[in-house]
């Protein structure tokens, strides 16, 4: 892969198993499994739910790139792929630099600890040295301006304050790639604001961003280029301006 | 998955990783200075959820043992008068055996629901899946070293005479160790994709306490199956061993080494099953 491109989906497919990602009973393990044996005679191999389907992209290294689509168009499948949380069932990704991703409120810190003890929890998870973490503490803190709780257990915190807590360890791990999916949503416009600077800061600095939002605004606003989703196939990839009227002209 | 350094033009190293269908990487892959890190916050992590909103906190971990001892000292070094060792009273020779086995059964079953208590976690954010199971195993530790501290502390008060054999104890500790990973990494695997595990562990435990020499003398068992018993249950060794250090005895060489290779061998398949198992995980969990 050239030098510039950060990432790259290489004709990728998700298949999830039935019932989604999860298979709960006996029962299921048994349809299942009949499934896939008819199937084999039968020649075929389609079982489950297709998430991803023959997906190809780039994102150039600084880019700041927005994928779009409805709910269930497969947007936070490319981004566990990408982030390496699931595989693909066939074709490849490949990464350059260091993932900081958002994927939801709470990002998976731990409500029994701390403010302090989930920073230090998460941004090892995050790939960070302790003498990382050390020397970015308290741009952290000051982010999400906690100082007044960092020692309270999480589980008392607002659902702001959770989201603001899991941006401000996500965007100041030093990723060279930052992954927003919709977390966002859930903030203030006060704090929606002051992740889009943060964002727009870091895309100047040489991050390449990956947005997921159904915010067209912000969208429009953050992004150059981007692609939209539907039923897990790429139908727009271009300039951001395309992508977004694609989006209006479908998902309505 | 590969993630291999490579040279920027700004001088910073940086990582490249490629996501494909097949495998994760190899073991000796992801040995980095951040891997013992993140091992060593994941089990920080599980020793202070432990003990959040605990009035005695942390004390907990010298208490609890010191709670159980005296439980133990009183009923069987006073109540039952029973012989089971030559030279060996009964409380001494019972502590001996069920420190190394407390620790053995909780880390245990701790790491089988690692993955799902860590769910959260693993939907959310890739790290190497095993720092769940390892966390919770490591974890364990501090409550074992407290538990030999009073093996050490108190087992000479019940009638144990240590002597050189004492030395061996770190070894002895080691050999614990491995087929309390290899059971706990696939264990943990297999619980992430069906809970059915949690359901039978507490009887797969008890039946590994009755497999195991904590109740009886290894001498219980015919010399001639001593070394299968001991290459088929990898806690025969390591247990006999503390035994032998409680009476001042040299361990027998044999059953520590059948249980070491057993132990190994177990941790080789143990591995293998979770390196199967783990790449989907956060689909299924």
């Amino acid at each position: 892969m050239s030098s510039d491109v950060a990432v790259r989906f290489d004709d990728v497919s998700k298949r999830y198993r039935r019932g989604g990602a999860r298979r709960p009973s006996v029962g299921d393990h048994w349809t299942d499994f009949k499934d896939r044996v008819s199937n084999r005679l039968r020649g075929g191999s389609s079982v489950g739910t297709l998430a991803l389907d023959s997906v190809s992209f780039e994102v150039a290294e600084g880019d700041a790139f927005a994928i779009l689509g409805a709910n269930g168009a497969g947007k936070t499948t490319a981004i566990r792929v990408l982030t390496r949380i699931s595989r693909p069932t066939s074709g490849r990704v490949s990464v350059r630099g260091r993932v900081g991703a958002i994927i939801d409120v709470g990002v998976g810190m731990h409500p029994e600890l701390s403010g302090r003890e989930n920073i230090w929890l998460y941004g090892t998870v995050l790939g960070m040295l302790r003498s990382q973490i050390r020397r970015r503490f308290h741009d952290i803190v000051a982010f999400a301006e906690l100082e007044d709780v960092l020692d309270r257990p999480l589980k008392y915190f607002s659902t702001g304050m959770q989201l603001r807590l899991g941006f401000a360890i996500a965007a100041y791990v030093d990723p060279d790639i930052l992954v927003v999916d919709e977390a966002l949503a859930v903030g203030d416009a006060a704090f929606q604001a002051k992740c889009a600077q943060r964002m727009q800061e870091m895309v100047r600095e040489g991050c390449t961003l990956l947005y997921v939002s159904h915010s067209l605004a912000s969208v429009e606003n953050l992004c150059r280029r981007g692609i939209l989703l539907e039923g897990g196939r790429v139908v727009v990839d271009g300039d951001i301006v395309d992508v977004v009227a694609g989006y209006r002209q479908r998902v309505r | 998955m590969a993630v291999e350094p490579i040279a920027r033009p700004g001088g910073r190293r940086q990582r490249r990783y490629e996501v494909l269908p097949g495998k994760e990487p190899g073991v000796s892959r992801r040995v980095s200075r951040h891997y013992w890190d993140a091992l060593l916050a994941f089990a920080l992590r599980n020793v202070q959820v432990r003990y959040k909103q605990a009035i005695l906190g942390f004390a907990w971990v010298v208490v609890q043992p010191l709670a159980l001892l005296a439980l133990f000292v009183v009923f069987l070094g006073h109540v039952a008068k029973i012989s089971s060792a030559p030279g060996l009273p009964y409380a001494a020779f019972a502590l001996s055996a069920v420190v190394p086995w407390q620790f053995a059964s909780g880390a245990a079953t701790s790491a089988a629901s690692a993955l799902v208590s860590d769910s959260p976690l693993v939907r959310r954010v890739y790290y190497p899946r095993e720092l769940s199971v390892l966390g919770a195993v490591v974890a364990d530790l501090p409550d074992f070293a407290v538990g030999l501290a009073l093996f050490a502390v108190v087992d000479p008060f019940l009638g144990a005479h240590f002597s050189w054999s004492f030395a061996l104890v770190p070894l002895l500790c080691v050999l614990l160790l491995l087929p309390v990973v290899a059971v706990s990494l696939p264990g943990a695997a297999i619980t992430a994709y069906s809970r059915d595990l949690l359901q039978i562990l507490p009887v797969v435990t008890q039946l590994w306490l009755f497999a195991s020499p904590v109740a009886y003398p290894l001498t219980a068992v015919p010399h001639r199956w001593r070394s299968l018993y001991a290459l088929l249950n990898p806690l025969v060794g390591p247990i006999d061993g503390f035994r032998h250090v409680a009476a001042g005895t040299a361990p027998d060489a044999g059953v520590l080494a059948w249980s070491a290779l057993g132990g190994a061998l177990l941790l080789m398949a143990g591995v293998a099953v979770f390196m199967r198992l783990e790449a989907d995980v956060a689909d299924v969990v």
